[in-house]
């Protein structure tokens, strides 16, 4: 095993996947995505550079694409059979963006040879939708389809609980009664590997961490143990506002009215129909190449 | 009637294309952040004024 690919935002899961990875890979691809209304992707390249400090025997290549067209024909691909089929739920957009990026991801696997990919895919995040167990597990499918073995490092680390809004408007001093941190783990938490017919790696985790934000204090890449939501957050990743529709319609939409189960069922069903399409068009772009349409919606890559 | 607003705020994001569409979720983006921003600024305002001699530089 000598390279695996991640996809890079920058923030602390996806840079504890990419710690996580540089135990086990000499070679570490970090894929960062822009499209439509995503800005300041440059604020991933701030973790990058700690993660080079910190793992100087591992190499780390930090690429950008854009996936804009991408992301529009994930989008819009037979839409209003969609929409009648699934509503509101066409404004997934999470759910879509991130699976344009794992389409961006596959293609360039698939050309560069590299057999492993990873993403901080985690169940407690709260960008739910596009993290859901369900779709994690069509997302290695895909992957799978094509010969590359996908793998969720971090996918069982715990959400942060010793945050509290005091720290989220910059004012931790005044935190009182801060609740506590939640208990060390004993032992590791599963990451989520699948085998695709091959060996799979073994993460490096450190003991005792149970959010990605303690993997990496206990690394030494980051100085403080959690810090998702705060301004210090903000710094280390993209900012995007795309997610405002689909936070509306699931949470105060959809949800009060339908709950959660009957969310996941739909949202899985509408993401296997995305993917089935996508998986065509990439028997098509291997087949003929520059010639296909998915070639003409690959952006290029940047920087 | 929370519900049936955000249910016509969503229905009209359904029918806009691909740009608009990014502008749209952009705007209410901008829009809910501006309100978070106030309300934020004003909390930190009155902490800050309970609190002097913890959150002095």
């Amino acid at each position: 095993m000598s390279e695996i690919a991640i996809l890079y935002s920058g923030g602390t899961d996806s840079t504890a996947a990419a710690a996580l990875a540089a135990g086990a890979f000499p070679e570490v691809k970090l894929l960062t995505f822009r499209h439509s209304g995503h800005a300041r992707i440059e604020n991933s390249a701030r973790n990058v550079r700690r993660l080079r400090d910190r793992f100087p025997d591992t190499r780390f290549a930090h690429e950008y694409y854009d996936i804009d067209r991408l992301y529009r024909y994930v989008t819009y691909a037979e839409y209003w059979k969609h929409v009648k089929r699934y509503g509101l739920f066409n404004l997934a957009t999470c759910l879509f963006c991130r699976l344009a990026m794992h389409t961006r991801a596959l293609v360039y696997c698939i050309e560069n040879g590299i057999e492993h990919i990873a993403d901080g895919a985690n169940v407690n995040s709260t960008n739910f939708n596009e993290q859901m167990v369900e779709v994690v597990s069509e997302i290695q499918k895909l992957y799978c389809h094509f010969g590359i073995t996908y793998s969720a490092p971090v996918y069982h680390y715990d959400f942060p609980t010793d945050i509290d809004w005091f720290h989220k408007l910059g004012l931790s001093e005044i935190s009182r009664g801060r609740p506590e941190p939640a208990a060390p783990r004993e032992g590791r938490p599963p990451a989520l590997r699948f085998c695709c017919g091959r060996t799979s790696w073994d993460p490096d985790q450190p003991e005792g961490a149970s959010t990605t934000g303690e993997i990496l204090t206990k690394f030494g890449i980051l100085d403080q143990d959690n810090v998702k939501g705060t301004p210090a957050d903000r710094e280390i990743q993209p900012r995007c506002f795309q997610l405002v529709l689909l936070n509306l319609f699931a949470v105060g939409y959809y949800l009060p009215g339908f709950g959660l189960e009957r969310y996941r069922h739909i949202a899985h069903r509408l993401l296997k129909d995305k993917i089935t399409l996508i998986a065509r068009e990439v028997e098509r772009y291997l087949e003929k190449d520059k010639r296909s349409r998915l070639a003409r919606w690959m952006g290029p890559r940047l920087g | 009637m929370k519900r049936i607003l955000i249910f016509v705020v969503c229905l009209f994001a359904l029918l806009l294309p691909w740009r608009l569409r990014v502008l749209y979720s952009d705007a209410i983006g901008w829009f809910l952040q501006a309100v978070y921003w106030l309300r934020f600024s004003l909390l930190r305002t009155i902490l800050r004024q309970l609190h002097p001699e913890k959150t002095r530089e």
